[in-house]
């Protein structure tokens, strides 16, 4: 099958005389999903169908998921009623869970736009199917990470009193405190996340719009602003993409370091750490990768997206996952070495009580789920293959990161220069309550978004397919893939 | 602009090419061409001219913007409030700025890229162009515009090389001002709801938040509610209130008091109180809470001795006149005050 | 009103304390601090102005300790204000002491992981003052509300009241006048209070002793409370 002279539709089946090549092409269109057009219809509709069937379990999903997100206001107005005392804060510990969910959050939120603009921008083809859905993954944990600032604050509803705007009293906010840095770098890569999720969609809007009738149809025909596909508008959303993907790879660099430095920049011992801002970027990417892993095994086994979602994409999420591990325990092993070697003694407490005491338990847990099971299972190809299998390893390493926020907010926070002051945290029900329902509150949203919108990006898998072909070397079919200059 | 749009429908790019190729031939102007596809072409594999589009200048527009926006909130910012903190410098700490400029340059760049794509593309449109819904079933479009013989002929090319539908549609001269309202609401509808946020920032409209802390549990000078006397203790100004025993009036209600308490009155208490003690004085209106009305059931229903007390220690934002009336010149105005409700 | 500047400083003199707590008691009637409910205590959410810290040594029966009286030291380089993002935490120059803004705070408690010494307080709950504490409550200070971090103002209300009194009166300002609460109340002299710029005020004498140190000195901080070096109390002798 050649491709080299756009003399037929890439999806018409080709002749090949000779059994062997034959028998080579059958496989690698098995295999490749780049190399596998369909009849466009019928490839649109293996993403049409998944939207527009609303199952019975869908609907179950959905309570269950909107319930949660109900329980997790109303115990958050509870707890604005009444106070922070409801949670288990106390002196000295005193940010706790909803400081880890936001940093958790946030972590899970650099993943999306990694698979999507970094890999865009480094042509990387497997992540064609998979932009789309991780990106909203980016959108919605970013979302739900920026309420937690909000829930955590004593008086949350002056809230607005960290926007620089200005009033009758002519107050400010402070651009001294690591706080407001946060503030700016999370509203950017919000913003730039949802515009650069925006503009990906508009194509597949517009297809979907030319496949629907009623108020589906007007919805998206104004979604899709009247896309019709024209040279102009490929060309500038081209470019465009480009350079939000340059931009916000900065930027994805920038909004985790600047949490980072919510702690680096204290004096806390254990805090006070000039490696916190790449280990936390590397600790970002790591859990990320590894909740759009997660989400992609369950839409692919919930929409029955097996045409998009091949072998070949999970081999590659699989090894960036390896990597992603080797590299957070470089970070890791970096920042407990020094602090081992140092002698310094509030932090000889921490390493005493981590490694014999007990967070002994936490700790080695938080070990295995991060170094040592990504590196003993994700080496073999069969395990990055295999969905059930790569879903428990990615699982796991959601557990030991969100572990390792643990054991690095509130656990570190109980222990400082004076022991008179040294406290220890135990979770109550509100926070426990609000930092379960705050999952569910991602999934719901990301439940009732995959009704709406196509969550793997047709346009982008379509012109992959344009630009793959096979070439013939020899007695063998080689993928070869195009690139215009 | 040419009269009429002709749309083309291909079921694959090698006959799009060959179609181009003829069309420009005629003399059609590769302006009046367009391919419409449901993935992108490169525009050699058809054939076309390259785009230049101008989505880059807007983003460094944007990043520009970001970088004086940034600047401004931090220079700025210092400049008008300098507090110090933890003894950084207060006027530009460099390091911190630096991290805003940053993230807000880059604000500015992707936000100025998004509307410049919508700008140059002319998004939303409202005026419907000539389209195929079935573009997205991986057909591919060519659309010419041209006038009259020369739309004949395109239509030739076009049924000539392959097009297996095609149309022919009149273009309206009609000009549709959705656009233009579009961006202009987009640009005003901001400018309204800040201008109502406005409002309320700059202490227009007050909302009472209880938290304020302006309320305070805490009781001040001549401020809250008086405590009873204990027992055995001796008043300090008069026998109006000593604990145990019923109240008195140690003035007569006669003519000269009422007299003398009127004439008081006036010149203490009118000026809030009112003349007829309505709680209607010329500087009523500048007190919250206002000057009671004396001649309300509320006011008259009070011990004799309490608006004795109210007179000496003054009450809320009212001031004590222990100092401007003697005790028996008080009573008089006490008298007068009682005489005001019948 | 041009007020010249002050150097506020107070002196701890460890030999002297014996951990009678009168200052704590005296600080929470002055300031109107919540006693927060004993339930609250066990959770570790006390809330003392200046608390005596305890260490013991040794074991029974040879037991030592070690008395610490600690409040907000008033850091010249105090790391609790670069953190607040709302300006609640700011930095006073002419009184040299640090401030914190009731009203402005919005209790994202980073100031209190900043802070070394752990001086700063939350309002986890809305502070109840039961009938009839509510009559005891000092107007000149506010009672703040849930939400709100508070700490140790060397009792900036009497130091505000005595330099206007002077003002009105004109009369001369007099700093050896001026005693926050535990000061005052301090019945063996262990604390004292002044302008470390009067040169012969008593702070001044004071911190030119040998035994003079200050907390956390390596951290930076450059506090305004010195402490004078003793107080081992053998609880056996």
């Amino acid at each position: 099958m050649s491709t080299s002279e756009l003399d037929r539709p890439i999806w018409a089946p080709e002749d090949i005389k000779d059994e062997e090549l034959a028998r080579q092409e059958k496989h690698l269109r098995e295999k490749h999903l780049l190399l596998d057009p369909r009849f466009p219809p019928e490839a649109n509709r293996y993403m049409l169908d998944p939207m527009y069937r609303t199952t019975r379990e869908f609907w179950i999903l959905f309570v269950i998921l909107g319930g949660m997100v109900m329980i997790f206001m109303t115990t958050w107005g509870i707890q604005m009623y009444w106070g922070l005392g409801l949670t288990g804060l106390n002196r000295p510990v005193m940010w706790a869970l909803y400081i880890v969910n936001l940093v958790y959050f946030i972590g899970v939120g650099h993943a999306g736009t990694f698979i999507s603009a970094a890999l865009r921008a480094l042509k990387i083809e497997w992540r064609r199917p998979i932009s789309r859905a991780a990106e909203l993954v980016t959108v919605f944990a970013l979302m739900v990470a920026a309420l937690f600032p909000l829930v955590h604050l004593g008086r949350s509803w002056k809230f607005y009193w960290l926007v620089p705007y200005p009033n009758a009293r002519q107050l400010w906010p402070s651009f001294h405190s690591p706080l407001m840095w946060d503030m700016m770098a999370i509203f950017t890569y919000l913003s730039g996340s949802i515009l650069f999720a925006y503009l990906g969609m508009l194509p597949d809007l517009a297809m979907i719009r030319d496949h629907s009738e009623g108020w589906r149809h007007r919805l998206y025909a104004i979604l899709s602003l009247g896309w019709r596909g024209t040279e102009k508008e490929w060309s500038n959303q081209e470019t465009a993409l480009n350079i939000f993907s340059y931009v916000i790879i900065p930027v994805m660099f920038s909004v985790h370091t600047v949490v980072s430095w919510d702690f680096a920049m204290s004096l806390q011992p254990g805090w006070h750490s000039s490696i916190f801002g790449p280990y936390f970027v590397a600790g970002a990417l790591f859990s990320g990768v590894g909740a759009v892993i997660m989400t992609l095994i369950v839409l692919r086994r919930f929409m029955h997206l097996d045409y998009f979602l091949r072998a070949e994409h999970f081999n590659g999420m699989g090894m960036f996952l390896l990597l992603l591990s080797l590299t957070w325990d470089y970070f890791y092993f970096n920042d407990y070495i020094v602090s081992w070697y140092g002698n310094e003694p509030v932090e000889k407490v921490f390493s005493h009580i981590l490694t014999s005491g007990w967070a002994a338990p936490l700790w080695f847990l938080m070990l295995f789920c991060n170094a040592i099971l990504p590196a003993l299972t994700l080496w073999s190809r069969k395990v990055r293959t295999t969905p059930s299998a790569l879903f428990l390893v990615a699982f796991f390493v959601q557990i030991g990161m969100y572990l390792e926020r643990y054991l690095i907010v509130p656990f570190t926070l109980g222990f400082n220069e004076f022991p008179y002051s040294w406290g220890v945290y135990i979770p109550q029900v509100p926070e426990s309550l609000i930092t379960v329902c705050s999952f569910g509150l991602v999934a719901f949203m990301y439940v009732v978004i995959t009704r709406l919108i196509p969550v793997v990006p047709l346009w982008e898998v379509y012109e992959g397919q344009v630009l793959h072909g096979l070439k013939r070397m020899g007695r063998a079919l080689i993928k070869t893939k195009a690139e215009p200059d | 602009m040419p009269r009429y749009e002709l749309l083309g429908l291909y079921f694959d790019p090698a006959p799009v090419a060959e179609a181009i190729t003829q069309i420009r031939s005629l003399g059609v102007p590769d302006s009046n061409v367009e391919v419409i596809s449901r993935t992108p072409y490169k525009a050699e594999m058809l054939n076309r001219p390259t785009q230049r589009g101008r989505v880059g200048r807007i983003a460094l527009i944007g990043a520009a913007l970001g970088i004086l926006g940034a600047g401004g909130l931090t220079v700025g910012i210092y400049m008008l409030y300098t507090l110090n903190q933890g003894g950084q410098p207060s006027i530009l700490p460099v390091p911190p700025s630096l991290i805003v400029l940053f993230e807000i340059t880059m604000l500015g760049t992707m936000l100025a890229t998004f509307i410049g794509f919508l700008l140059v593309n002319n998004f939303p449109r409202f005026k419907s162009r000539i389209y195929d819904p079935q573009v997205t079933e991986g057909h591919i479009g060519v659309v010419a515009r041209a006038d009259d013989s020369l739309a004949i002929q395109v239509e030739e090319v076009l049924n000539r090389t392959g097009a297996h539908a095609v149309r022919r549609v009149e273009v309206t001269d009609k000009k549709d001002y959705r656009s233009r309202y579009f961006w202009g609401a987009v640009v005003v509808v901001p400018l309204i709801l800040l201008a109502i946020l406005g409002l309320f920032v700059y202490d227009i409209i007050r909302l009472p938040i209880p938290s304020q802390m302006v309320e305070q549990e805490s009781v001040a000078f001549q401020q809250g509610p008086r405590l009873p006397a204990p027992a055995g203790s001796v008043p300090v100004q008069g026998s109006a209130l000593i604990a145990g025993q019923p109240a008195s009036e140690p003035v007569p209600v006669d003519e000269n008091s009422l007299q003398r308490g009127q004439i008081l009155y006036t010149i203490n208490c009118a000026m809030c109180h009112g003349a007829g003690g309505a709680g209607n004085g010329s500087l009523a209106s500048h007190f919250t809470p206002p000057p009671a009305d004396l001649t309300t059931k509320d006011v008259q229903n009070l011990k004799l001795q309490d608006i004795f007390l109210i007179i000496t220690q003054g009450r809320s934002k009212m001031p004590g006149l222990s100092e401007n009336l003697s005790p028996t010149e008080r009573w008089d105005v006490v008298n007068f005050i009682r005489s005001l409700g019948k | 009103m041009e007020y010249p500047n002050r150097k506020w400083t107070m002196v701890v003199d460890l030999d002297k304390c014996n951990g009678c707590s009168a200052c704590v008691v005296a600080c929470h009637a002055e300031n109107n601090v919540p006693i927060v409910t004993e339930k609250q205590v066990g959770r570790g959410r006390s809330i003392h102005w200046i608390r005596i810290e305890r260490y013991w040594e040794g074991k029974y029966p040879n037991i030592r300790v070690r008395f610490l009286p600690i409040l907000c030291q008033q850091c010249k380089s105090a790391p609790c204000e670069p953190v607040c993002p709302v300006y609640a935490s700011v930095h006073s120059d002419r009184e040299n002491m640090n401030l914190q803004i009731y009203n402005r705070c919005v209790g994202t408690r980073f100031c209190q992981h900043n802070d070394p010494y752990k001086v700063r307080f939350f309002n986890f709950f809305d502070p109840v003052f039961e009938e009839p504490l509510n009559q005891q409550l000092n107007p000149d200070v506010t009672v703040r509300t849930a939400g709100i971090i508070e700490k140790c103002t060397f009792c900036l209300q009497r130091i505000r009241r005595a330099e206007e009194q002077a003002l009105v009166e004109g009369s001369s300002f007099l700093q050896a006048k001026v005693l926050p609460a535990c000061v005052q109340t301090c019945p063996t002299g262990a604390l004292v209070f002044g302008d470390l710029n009067v040169s012969d005020s008593e702070v001044a004498r004071l911190c030119g002793s040998p035994r003079r140190f200050r907390l956390l000195e390596h951290l930076g901080t450059e506090p305004n409370v010195y402490y004078l070096k003793g107080g081992e109390t053998n609880v056996n002798e």
